[in-house]
């Protein structure tokens, strides 16, 4: 396989705007109230005074081993093996659900067409590279969002770790949450 | 998604799940009737058999309803062909459980019997053969539907409240308890010693299985709560969060403890009325169903996703999941 592709959110920059899930829903064109596949969401712990608010946009993390796919009765989930995008077959699809609860981040949504889920953006065309164009990773106006293949996501994740080890800010994604 | 409780699986799965187990209970229950008594009671195994096969077929159609596309799912040799999935797996189990409970109940009913005799006489000799056969199977293939009920939830491992075998040890536990319960109603019924004895027996197993499912609930419950935050939160949702009251009075009251209460008043010979005895028993029994199908829809509608409730794991599975390998 070549490089994974992915999308990786930055929750330091994320203000929970909904620019990203709206973009999504606009750009494939699915009614308010129904599918959604990418999903902004926050994380409140702590008590008062000292009370911190995470947020953070989730959509298919594109599984290195996708449990969707594992637990899928007709077999309509699979991985593409050129770029790691996890993509689901509608014909095949039956709707049953179950992928969602297989699923760790619980994304699956449906329709009548059954599963539905981030391809991103795989069936809007390629972009001039070649590759996917994400509308949400185009879309975010705090650019928390990044779009890359592993190693150049990598890269970004580690300059911050470096920047946070420096003191010069406060990344919280550090490196063992990769090991 | 709203709250604490998943709006993906409700009601249909809920129904189908509870339905699956009282048939694979109910068949396994009345086999064994059949087989311990040397065919003493033919009604209960008609009726106990027929009672199986509709409440599995009507499970089957709460599940074929529930999925988004029905016809497509009918045909099963295109849409269960992952068998390295339990949805998989368990759609086949059905099936087989579906196919070999319908014939036993035709082979079990003196009146279908008689017209399978009109147009095939070879094979009406060999009727009692054959449902006996097809029983055995029947019950073997139900215990199958029974348990997998559980295990469906327990192999998607992404649910901190399913996540351990204790589910289908739960929910065959009360698949059994269940049907054992229809099986008695019927056997309510028969008007002779031997059918005393049968009742006798039949409410020492339902003490039992009553006495077996609190103590898993309790394992359970023991288990999530002294485990990560995300199991803690589950748990609470059924123990003391927006699930409370049905799972203490529904599962818990009705389901456990007025059966366990009216069993053993039973046993104890307090009650001389006849009657009053056998009301009392068809309570217990109307209440176990309930308290039956209740466990089954807590336990569904309480599964979240760890990531959902607990900031700490959203963190750690997107390193885990994302850079696998």
């Amino acid at each position: 396989m070549s490089e994974q592709l992915m999308i990786y959110c930055d929750d330091e920059r994320c203000i929970k705007c909904y620019a990203c899930q709206v973009a999504c829903k606009q750009w494939h064109g699915f009614k308010a109230g129904g599918v959604s596949r990418r999903n902004v969401i926050e994380h409140t712990s702590g008590t008062f005074p000292n009370v911190t608010r995470t947020f953070s946009s989730l959509s298919c993390q594109h599984c290195a081993e996708p449990a969707c796919a594992s637990v899928c009765p007709a077999g309509a989930i699979s991985k593409r093996p050129e770029d790691g995008i996890v993509v689901v077959d509608s014909d095949k699809c039956i709707g049953c659900r179950y992928c969602f609860f297989a699923c760790p981040f619980g994304v699956p949504s449906y329709d009548d067409d059954g599963m539905n889920k981030c391809d991103m953006c795989l069936s809007l065309g390629a972009g001039e590279d070649g590759r996917p164009d994400p509308h949400c990773v185009a879309t975010c106006p705090t650019q928390a969002l990044y779009f890359g293949n592993e190693s150049e996501i990598k890269e970004i994740i580690q300059e911050k770790e470096a920047l946070r080890l420096s003191g010069r800010a406060d990344a919280r994604a550090t490196m063992e949450d990769f090991a | 998604m709203s709250g604490v409780v998943q709006t993906t699986w409700v009601w249909e799965p809920a129904i189908y799940l509870f339905l699956g187990g009282l048939a694979g209970g109910a068949f396994l229950a009345a086999t064994l009737v059949r087989f311990l008594s040397k065919d003493a009671f033919p009604r209960v195994t008609v009726l106990g058999t027929w009672l199986s096969t509709v409440a599995l077929v009507a499970g089957l159609l709460f599940l074929v309803v529930d999925v988004a596309k029905p016809f497509q799912a009918m045909m099963m040799w295109k849409s269960f062909i992952n068998l390295d999935s339990w949805m998989a797996i368990g759609a086949w189990l059905l099936f087989a459980a579906v196919v070999f409970m319908g014939l036993c109940s035709v082979f079990s009913t003196p009146k279908l019997v008689s017209i399978v005799e009109s147009f095939c006489k070879p094979l009406a000799k060999y009727a009692e053969r054959i449902s006996k056969v097809c029983m055995v199977a029947g019950a073997i293939f139900g215990l199958g539907v029974a348990a997998y009920t559980g295990i469906l939830l327990w192999s998607a491992h992404s649910i901190p409240l399913w996540n351990t075998p204790l589910i289908p040890v739960l929910f065959t536990i009360s698949a059994l308890d269940a049907g054992a319960s229809a099986i008695l109603a019927i056997l309510l019924f028969e008007k002779s010693d031997k059918a005393a004895a049968f009742v006798k027996r039949a409410s020492i197993a339902l003490i039992v299985l009553i006495i077996a499912e609190a103590c898993t609930l309790a394992a359970l419950f023991f288990l999530h709560l002294n485990g990560a935050e995300s199991q803690m939160l589950s748990a609470n949702t059924l123990l003391n969060g927006e699930l409370s009251l049905q799972f203490w009075v529904l599962v818990v009251g009705v389901g456990l403890v007025i059966p366990f209460v009216l069993t053993v008043i039973d046993m104890t010979h307090v009650v001389k009325n006849h009657e009053l005895a056998r009301l009392l028993h068809l309570i217990a029994i109307a209440c176990a169903l309930v308290g039956g199908f209740t466990l089954r829809f807590v336990i569904l509608t309480a599964g979240m996703h760890a990531v959902l409730v607990s900031p700490d794991a959203y963190q750690a599975m997107l390193g885990v999941y994302t850079f696998i390998g």
